[in-house]
């Protein structure tokens, strides 16, 4: 029933997106690693992490409502937000340089950077 | 008659696509990853193409996406199933004439609607929210998740159209139809 063409197909998809998943995952941990808010395309708040840090919450007016953000031993997470699916709150938390939680309805972003990824931050954009 | 029939057909999967639309979104299924979904209304688009050829396989998603918003209501989330069906549902429209030829399985056929969905709605998502690190960031996942997915709504509606070619006035309709498409 499979021809070869099936194969190249499946394997093509699932080589590419293994790709990708790996690339995430190797990312260089080793540097400043920073929190990043975005709403709207325009940078609202920029935390850097530090070990040892006091908890910090952030609330962010968005396109709809109010994002609730919580950073806490160097990771972040969406804690309450206005939007209607909260696929935001369901992300998590993010700990590592390159993931991010996206409030699409709410148009915000936190995203974790780091120094180290720096130049491909400037090659994407 | 046969038209009319073809009518009937069509305009009963669009319910059946509504249906699933909706109960989905209301459920609210999110796979492990954010953004993660079934797609479960993709078996009603691969069925009408596997039926009646492409052309009804996008007016079937494009009417599924209209009436969801009527009942859902959301803009945001009707730009983006919008997007996803009308792409996905053109490269499966593609991928149709290969199968056709018998140059891909019908799962295959499935994958990449599901995979094309996905892309467009990723595409979509990072305009609106003016990123495209959003791109490189879920498209991966989103892409190796669509083989599971894709796998499930191609089975599903082989099975379903293996049941449907039981029907007289079905395939009736579908036979009418193909002598019109070549006089």
């Amino acid at each position: 029933m499979f021809t070869r063409l099936d194969y190249i197909i499946w394997i093509g998809i699932i080589v590419l997106a293994l790709g990708g998943v790996l690339y995430y995952q190797q990312i260089d941990v080793k540097g400043q690693s920073k929190i990043e808010i975005t709403v709207d395309g325009e940078v609202y708040d920029i935390i850097p992490l530090t070990r040892d840090m006091e908890d910090v919450s952030r609330e962010v007016q968005g396109f709809i409502g109010t994002t609730y953000i919580e950073i806490s031993g160097s990771r972040a997470r969406v804690t309450y937000s206005d939007c209607p699916d909260k696929i935001c709150v369901h992300s998590g938390w993010i700990n590592k340089p390159g993931q991010m939680i996206v409030c699409l309805p709410n148009r915000v972003i936190v995203q974790m950077t780091s120094d180290m990824e720096q130049d491909i931050d400037l090659y994407t954009n | 008659m046969t038209k009319t029939t073809k009518l009937v057909y069509l305009a009963l999967l669009i319910t059946f696509a509504v249906v699933i639309h909706t109960i989905e979104s209301a459920l609210g299924i999110t796979l492990a990853i954010p953004g993660a979904k079934l797609g479960l209304a993709n078996i009603i688009t691969l069925l009408a193409i596997l039926l009646y050829g492409f052309k009804s396989g996008m007016i079937v998603s494009v009417m599924r996406c209209a009436i969801g918003f009527l009942i859902i209501g959301n803009p945001f989330t009707f730009s983006l199933s919008l997007s996803g069906a009308v792409f996905s549902t053109g490269i499966m429209g593609l991928a149709f004439i290969f199968y056709k030829k018998g140059l891909i399985n019908v799962l295959t056929v499935s994958i990449l609607g599901a995979g094309a969905h996905n892309l467009a709605q990723v595409v979509i998502a990072s305009l609106i929210i003016q990123n495209v690190e959003l791109i490189t960031f879920y498209l991966p996942i989103l892409l190796l998740i669509s083989i599971p997915t894709g796998v499930f709504t191609g089975l599903s509606a082989t099975y379903l159209y293996k049941l449907i070619n039981k029907n007289y006035m079905i395939t009736q309709s579908m036979g009418d139809l193909k002598n019109e498409t070549t006089k």
